[in-house]
């Protein structure tokens, strides 16, 4: 069963000259995890605040556990968990009695909802500082605070919106094991332009820009029809690659290669082969070769190819 | 809107008053300005004379009367405490949504109405707190330095005060609630007041306006009935506030 589901989703900013989405479609598979990459201003922010009901959309339509969403829809608020890009919340607050206040909007009484912040707290690594004042946490605190109050209410859908920025590496660790650890219970949509995160976590990728879905996949089939592996070649010497690259331009019917210094990147769909050949001429012509390797593909060869060409 | 969401609200709201030192800028300036009131009309015609004769000038001016600290009391109120108050309360919804903190709550099960009803239901209590402790302060010094005055009709002048300090109140989180950023509402807000406290020549429209409960407040402390009138208009004015507020609150994107 979809968790998310919308169709022709449409927002036009400023009396309709700014298309921010453009008719976008989307499935959401209950309990996955998907990931919403795209550049910045590809409109990730602009989905996650129409499917959260925080905007109106021109037209099209979502439901969220079934539920249309609708900006005046208390109901479809009180199954989804958000976390806004940059999260600003009450600096006189302190960290806990945010998880209090938030809980108790979602329906909590007072005890259940201290004794969730006090779990939230430890969970996120803020047990010590949540009787602080907001005001005076550092942005990786404010974040992880974020990401707490997000699963305040246990919810059936989760919306992060970029959940590792400001983290330093230990938290982003953190958040990304603990999103990992919700898939089958929790449905997740973070959107983000770390690839890295997305290939940590995901189960299922939208790739979007200038407000359209260019591709939905499974992480392994995106990058198995976008990408292929590649044969990677780095020399001793810049001069060496340079005369690989030449003298492998000069053989009829060679695969693609690109040069970046000593290092060459051979794209192939007979790896084997391209392997040989290249071995032969390396030889042949004694150049100093460091390393040859075969790497598997990417999603940043896949999001480079989709959005660098659709831009 | 659940009264159990209404009543979180609430409280956050009032901590906030708290926390920021609003509730107590607030209640101290309508302290002061209850004490003050009755000095100032007492001591008034004897800053006067004593002016005057420095100047050689015999200024005659009657002995002020309990009546004359009302005058007093209402004016500072109206116009030095809603000064105060404008300012203040301009923020209250277009602060949270510059900041982002109104689409961290917004986006949990809360309606745009319970949001805004809670804004404004701590404002008023807020104003309504401080002129109460205003009001036993002013009473008390005007009994001291002139002499006691009825308690309902000072009760009475006090209620007109109340309504046209709400009026007001109602209108700025109005602004507040549809312009784009406190500033913009600060200024909205203070036209808003400026405009009707200058409004004449309508004939018999006038009577509705809320600066006409400042008169029907002295006249009030004076043993004379409060007129229907204002208390209607400015009854209307707060409710097409809400209203308003409401409509293009519910209109707003973050």
């Amino acid at each position: 069963m979809d968790a998310i589901r919308c169709s022709g989703l449409t927002k036009r900013y400023e009396r309709g000259k700014v298309l921010a989405l453009a008719s976008l479609d989307l499935s959401v598979l209950e309990g996955s995890v998907f990931g919403f990459l795209g550049p910045n201003g590809a409109g990730k922010t602009t989905a996650i605040k129409v499917l959260t009901g925080l905007i109106e959309p021109s037209s099209g339509e979502a439901w969220v556990v079934g539920e249309p969403v609708t900006r005046s829809s208390t109901r479809l608020r009180s199954f989804i968990g958000y976390l806004s890009q940059g999260p600003r919340f009450y600096p006189w607050m302190t960290g806990r009695e945010l998880l209090v206040f938030a809980g108790e909007l979602f329906g909590a009484g007072r005890a259940d909802a201290a004794r969730r912040a006090d779990e939230l707290l430890e969970m996120s690594g803020l047990s010590r500082a949540g009787g602080r004042r907001i005001g005076g946490y550092s942005g990786g605190m404010v974040q992880r605070l974020g990401v707490a109050q997000a699963l305040v209410s246990a919810p059936r859908v989760l919306f992060l919106d970029e959940p590792c920025a400001s983290l330093d590496p230990l938290g982003r660790r953190d958040v990304l094991e603990f999103i990992a650890r919700l898939r089958g219970g929790t449905t997740v949509l973070m959107s983000t332009h770390i690839l890295e995160d997305v290939e940590r976590v995901c189960d299922t990728v939208g790739i979007i820009d200038h407000g359209r879905m260019i591709a939905v996949e499974g992480m392994e089939g995106l990058v198995r029809r976008f990408a292929a592996p590649a044969l990677f070649l780095e020399f001793e010497t810049e001069e060496a690659a340079e005369a690989f690259a030449s003298l492998w331009a000069g053989e009829p019917a060679r695969a693609p290669l690109t040069r970046e210094g000593a290092q060459i990147r051979v794209s192939a769909a007979d790896l084997a082969e391209a392997r040989s050949a290249a071995l032969r001429l390396v030889a042949d012509h004694t150049l100093p070769l460091a390393r040859l390797e075969v790497r598997s593909a990417s999603l940043e060869e896949v999001f480079v190819r989709l959005v660098g060409g659709a831009s | 809107m659940s009264a159990r969401t209404f009543g979180v609200l609430l409280r956050k709201e009032l901590r906030e008053q708290v926390r920021s030192y609003r509730l107590l800028v607030i209640g101290l300036l309508f302290v002061f300005l209850g004490l003050a009131s009755p000095l100032l009309a007492k001591l008034t015609p004897e800053i006067l004379r004593r002016v005057g004769t420095g100047q050689g000038v015999v200024i005659e001016i009657p002995e002020p009367t309990a009546l004359d600290a009302v005058a007093q009391y209402v004016k500072n109120l109206s116009q030095i405490a809603l000064f105060v108050l404008i300012f203040l309360t301009m923020g209250s919804v277009a602060a949270e949504k510059e900041r982002g903190t109104a689409a961290f709550v917004l986006v949990k099960p809360v309606s745009r109405l319970a949001f805004l009803s809670a804004k404004l239901a701590v404002s008023w209590a807020s104003v309504a707190a401080a002129l109460v402790l205003s009001s036993l302060c002013a009473y008390a010094y005007t009994a001291v330095l002139f002499l006691p005055l009825g308690v309902t009709a000072f009760a009475l002048a006090n209620l007109a005060l109340l309504l046209h300090l709400l009026t007001f109140v109602a209108t700025t989180v109005a602004f507040s609630a549809a312009a784009r950023s406190q500033v913009v509402a600060g200024v909205l807000s203070f036209l808003a007041w400026i405009l009707l406290a200058s409004l004449g020549g309508l004939g018999y429209a006038t009577e509705f306006l809320p600066g006409r409960l400042l008169s029907a407040a002295a006249a009030a402390a004076a043993g004379g009935p409060l007129p229907w009138e204002p208390l209607v208009g400015s009854g209307a004015l707060i409710a097409l506030s809400f209203v308003g507020a409401v409509a293009a609150f519910r209109r707003w994107e973050p």
